[in-house]
């Protein structure tokens, strides 16, 4: 059996790694918001943002698969404070809605959010970059764009 | 429940655990019982891809300070940080130890190799730190194994006159992967997972890992405190991990002598959740951490930084006068990403140029603070890390990003930039530079939590040697000032700084101390 097979994504969550994000956002000191959107469309238009799937080099992998991804490793949407923070950041600048924002609009928004003088809203900013991050870059298929290695373990080397 | 009876336990076995169980049984029949709280996971296991090995890290990877801002990247598996670091070894520095023997009346550890310390035969700091070099192939890497990365590094400080040294690595037969720290697939790094670990097992050690150690049990009768064991709790071995020693489940330990080497995070924390007598209140206090900026450029040719032998060449040209080391180093997909500012559009095109982009980072030697520290927080149940960057520290990291944005420029880059979107530069939403004449915007950088990314893998310094009790919590020996038969051996017993990459000099204080307890056997009645 090859090492990656027997590690699998299952095992991988088992082990504990779901935890990572859930640190990062899960405790920042954001307020909570009321949203009609669901927090997975929140997270969406997040990911659509902080990757530009409009990029003509960027692979054909759509951002419902990056948010599925991001939740599979880290386990945001279910966790307590998560949602809860999606729908502040949503909402925060009333009566501008983040979700409702064209592209543009987004990202003056979330660079608003990197800057802005509140910790707490650099820290969500910086967190949520890290989780997509994570669920993009950790999948193969991002790797020929940018020409990465890849790994190149040589298995007849150990003997397998 | 697990009951196990022991004469030395011996908390953690990453560089000071493991290193201290091989001295022991090498000089003394004991029976020693080394717990590990992660995996022990090995060659087979490691598959070279970020994510999955993220597992061999504390809080698997996710481990930061209270705020958020700042990543303590620290190994938790068999090995410790041995087995996820980049194998950059360099000896302890004279200068730093007979400072502390000054500020701190740290006593022996001599430089001396004819010295014989505390009356042991031979026992010195300069004959531990060769022994370990030796053990773990501590060397140079040849010419031919340096990569482009190191090359364009080593040239851009030619080109302007500072001076550039290729690292010590510990490694053998190392085929220059590039995947050092996602723990070694070919067993090339000779971390303590394969160094002084099988010395240890070979001579009847028991390893416990997965195992969780809540408190230590003190016993009070006689008057001053006394450690008489542990408790704990033993995790179902993870997938991957080779197998243990015991089942799952609750786990008491009974031992004559207790060693904490849990690194300079968990072992204050242990010591605070066990009530360790702190009247100084000096337990986790004064971190050090090493802070590190990372610093990427763009080069008009392929580099391919993630390919081999990671880091071989450094500079420290500045550190005397600010304290500053330039290491020449390179991330993988996804740590490369949170490394490099910005979002969308931008982001990625910054991220498609991964294979022309090389990377150092400025490794500061910080200022010791009581106020940067570690507490345990029983109701997050981990331990709490609070560290803000002081003033002067600032002040020497910006020279330190200044003339890491002039190596990069000397060396051909024609862009670069700082994990950092603090607006220093007209027009730019980050710290992105096009020319060198844009270096001088470094000294605008305030460091701002949550906007500049500065990491941290040698905290050190939570559980000060020091002769006087006010200074410290334990003394040369690393015994407890408050409670006997205690010991603290790892990076969190250096007073301050220990002046570099801390890994050998960790090894050699253990290789120390093992040599000295088993001197001084009678001393804990083992």
């Amino acid at each position: 059996m090859r090492t990656d097979e027997r590690i699998g994504r299952a095992s991988f969550l088992r082990s504990g790694a779901a935890t990572a994000a859930a640190v990062w956002l899960g405790s920042t000191g954001l307020g909570t918001g009321n949203t009609p959107d669901s927090p997975p469309s929140v997270l969406e238009a997040l990911v659509r943002t902080v990757l530009p799937f409009e990029h003509p080099r960027f692979p054909s992998i759509p951002s419902s698969a990056i948010v599925d991804r991001i939740d599979e490793l880290f386990g945001l949407l279910s966790s307590p404070a998560f949602p809860a923070s999606l729908a502040y950041f949503n909402t925060a600048s009333r009566p501008t809605v983040f979700v409702n924002l064209d592209a543009g609009g987004r990202r003056a928004y979330l660079a608003a959010w990197a800057h802005d003088a509140s910790e707490d809203r650099r820290r969500f900013y910086m967190s949520i970059r890290a989780v997509t991050f994570f669920g993009f870059y950790s999948l193969p298929q991002s790797w020929p764009a940018i020409d990465y290695g890849e790994p190149i373990l040589h298995r007849e080397k150990a003997g397998e | 429940m697990t009951a196990v009876a022991c004469d030395v336990l011996i908390i953690g076995s990453g560089a000071a655990g493991a290193t201290l169980a091989a001295t022991l049984l090498e000089q003394a029949e004991l029976h020693v019982v080394l717990v590990e709280k992660g995996g022990y996971y090995g060659a087979e296991f490691f598959n070279q891809r970020e994510l999955d090995m993220m597992v061999l890290l504390a809080d698997r990877g996710a481990r930061s300070t209270v705020d958020g801002a700042m990543p303590f990247v620290g190994g938790q598996c068999v090995g410790g940080g041995t087995t996820v670091n980049y194998a950059l070894s360099f000896d302890p520095i004279r200068s730093v130890w007979e400072r502390w023997q000054r500020d701190y009346g740290v006593r022996g550890f001599s430089f001396d190799p004819a010295a014989d310390d505390y009356g042991i035969d031979g026992l010195n700091l300069a004959s531990c730190a060769r022994e370990v070099k030796r053990r773990c192939n501590v060397h140079e890497p040849r010419d031919e194994e340096i990569n482009q990365n190191n090359r364009l590094f080593r040239d851009g400080c030619s080109t302007l006159g500072i001076a550039a040294r290729k690292f010590q690595l510990n490694m053998r037969g190392c085929i220059g992967c590039g995947f050092c720290g996602q723990g070694c697939a070919y067993d090339a790094k000779r971390g303590t997972m394969l160094t002084y670990l099988p010395d240890a097992l070979t001579r009847g050690l028991q390893l416990i890992h997965h195992c969780s150690v809540d408190t230590l049990a003190f016993e009070t009768s006689s008057g001053r405190p006394r450690v008489v064991g542990a408790s704990g709790t033993v995790a179902a071995t993870a997938p991957g991990s080779r197998s243990n020693t015991v089942a799952p489940g609750p786990i008491v330990f009974q031992a004559r002598l207790v060693i904490v080497s849990d690194g300079s995070i968990e072992s204050p924390a242990l010591l605070q959740r066990s009530q360790h007598p702190d009247p100084h209140s000096r337990i986790g206090r004064g971190l050090i951490a090493h802070p590190s900026l990372p610093v990427a450029a763009v080069f008009d040719r392929q580099i391919h930084g993630e390919r081999g032998i990671t880091g071989s060449y450094y500079s420290d040209h500045f550190y005397a006068q600010h304290g500053f080391m330039l290491e020449c180093l390179f991330d993988h997909p996804i740590d490369a990403a949170i490394a490099i500012p910005g979002f969308g559009a931008t982001h990625y095109e910054r991220m498609l140029n991964f294979d022309r982009t090389a990377g150092l980072g400025v490794m500061l030697v910080d200022t010791p603070n009581d106020d940067n520290r570690v507490v345990w927080d029983p109701a997050a149940g981990k331990p709490q890390i609070v560290y803000r960057l002081g003033g002067d520290d600032k002040a020497r990291l910006r020279v330190g990003a200044r003339k890491g944005v002039e190596i990069m420029f000397a060396a051909g880059a024609r862009e670069v930039v700082l994990s950092s979107n603090e607006p220093i530069l007209p027009g730019e939403a980050d710290a992105r530079f096009t020319n060198v004449s844009q270096a001088g915007a470094c000294d605008r950088l305030e460091f701002v939590p949550n906007q500049t990314l500065l990491s941290s893998a040698h905290c050190q310094a939570t559980v000060k040697m020091s002769e006087s009790p006010s200074q410290g919590v334990i003394d040369s020996r690393g015994e407890s000032h408050g409670v006997a038969n205690l010991i603290v051996c790892d990076s969190s017993a250096f007073p301050t700084s220990c002046g570099a990459n801390p890994m050998i000099s960790i090894m050699s204080m253990a290789r120390y101390q093992g040599k000295r307890i088993a001197g001084e056997r009678a001393r804990y009645g083992v």
